[in-house]
């Protein structure tokens, strides 16, 4: 993987991982995933470059629809095997250690 | 001036004639259009604004690259804006919320996560060197001469800003283009 989880990506990751074969667009993944248009498609670039989500134009006549063919992504199996694997190891990376004192029974108490 | 208030006896309708009460009546028709034809030449020309402001990020990525990707950018605000069941003003909020950050450097950004090249290219995008302060002393000096054509020091600064930051832009935009170039001819002089 030639590149980082930042936040953004890791948000944008788990809308794809939520439903891998549905296609989503631009504006629906910036609503669900909660980043701009500006981080957004930097982290969709980074994406397609490694192979997790493919991008294709939606199947419309543009002179019918009186708009332009919308772009969509969908993640490919390779990534979602990839993505599932790496904010797994993510999650194991981040997760406080068993003995930080907001664990111990009672430690609220002494501090009060 | 007094009204016509029911001379010779005629109706009245709280103390003003029947005269006075058509004109009002026409000048508020009247009013009325015009201001509906406002409000439906706002909303034509503001929801024109989210696509001027998408196309300023032309200036940071080059021809090619916005070639690539604008058709992107430009469909997905064409659905935004003509979305129906949203109203006009929300139209307007997510279209600028959709074009402003891809113009204040997300384009280029998407750009630099897109190219690849030979293994894992690093590459760090030269900023100019012109500091902005120097352009702008530079641009003071030439715009002095005008004191002469009684232009106010408001007019004289905005100006001299403007074009020091246009000089500015334009040389960061120059610079990066060739180091983009170079990239995509598989030659990277940062590393």
């Amino acid at each position: 993987m030639d590149f980082t989880l930042t936040p953004a990506v890791v948000r944008v990751l788990q809308v794809f991982l939520a439903d891998p074969d549905a296609p989503r667009y631009g504006m629906q993944l910036m609503n669900e995933a909660r980043v701009s248009s500006g981080t957004l498609y930097p982290a969709l670039a980074r994406l397609e470059r490694a192979g997790w989500i493919t991008g294709e134009n939606e199947d419309i006549d543009p002179a019918e629809a009186g708009r332009p063919a919308r772009r969509y992504y969908t993640m490919t199996r390779d990534g979602a095997r990839a993505a599932h694997r790496e904010l797994t190891e993510l999650s194991e990376r981040s997760r406080p250690p068993a003995r930080t004192p907001g664990w111990l029974p009672g430690a609220g108490a002494e501090g009060a | 001036m007094q009204l016509a208030a029911g001379t010779d006896g005629g109706p009245t309708v709280l103390g003003e004639g029947l005269v006075a009460w058509r004109t009002a009546l026409i000048a508020a028709v009247v009013a009325a259009v015009l201001y509906e034809l406002a409000m439906a030449a706002t909303r034509k020309i503001t929801l024109r604004l989210p696509f001027l402001i998408l196309y300023l990020a032309r200036i940071t990525v080059s021809r090619a690259q916005w070639r690539r990707l604008h058709g992107e950018w430009v469909a997905e605000l064409h659905y935004i804006l003509s979305d129906d069941a949203a109203p006009w003003l929300g139209r307007l909020v997510n279209g600028l919320r959709y074009a402003a950050p891809l113009a204040l450097g997300g384009a280029r950004n998407t750009v630099r996560a897109g190219v690849s090249g030979p293994g894992l290219i690093r590459r760090t995008i030269k900023r100019s060197r012109i500091p902005l302060l120097g352009a702008w002393t530079v641009s003071a000096t030439a715009l002095q001469s005008f004191r002469d054509s009684q232009m106010s020091w408001l007019t004289f600064t905005l100006a001299a800003l403007a074009v020091s930051v246009c000089t500015n832009t334009a040389v960061t935009v120059v610079r990066d283009y060739r180091c983009l170039r170079d990239a995509g001819q598989g030659t990277n002089r940062d590393q």
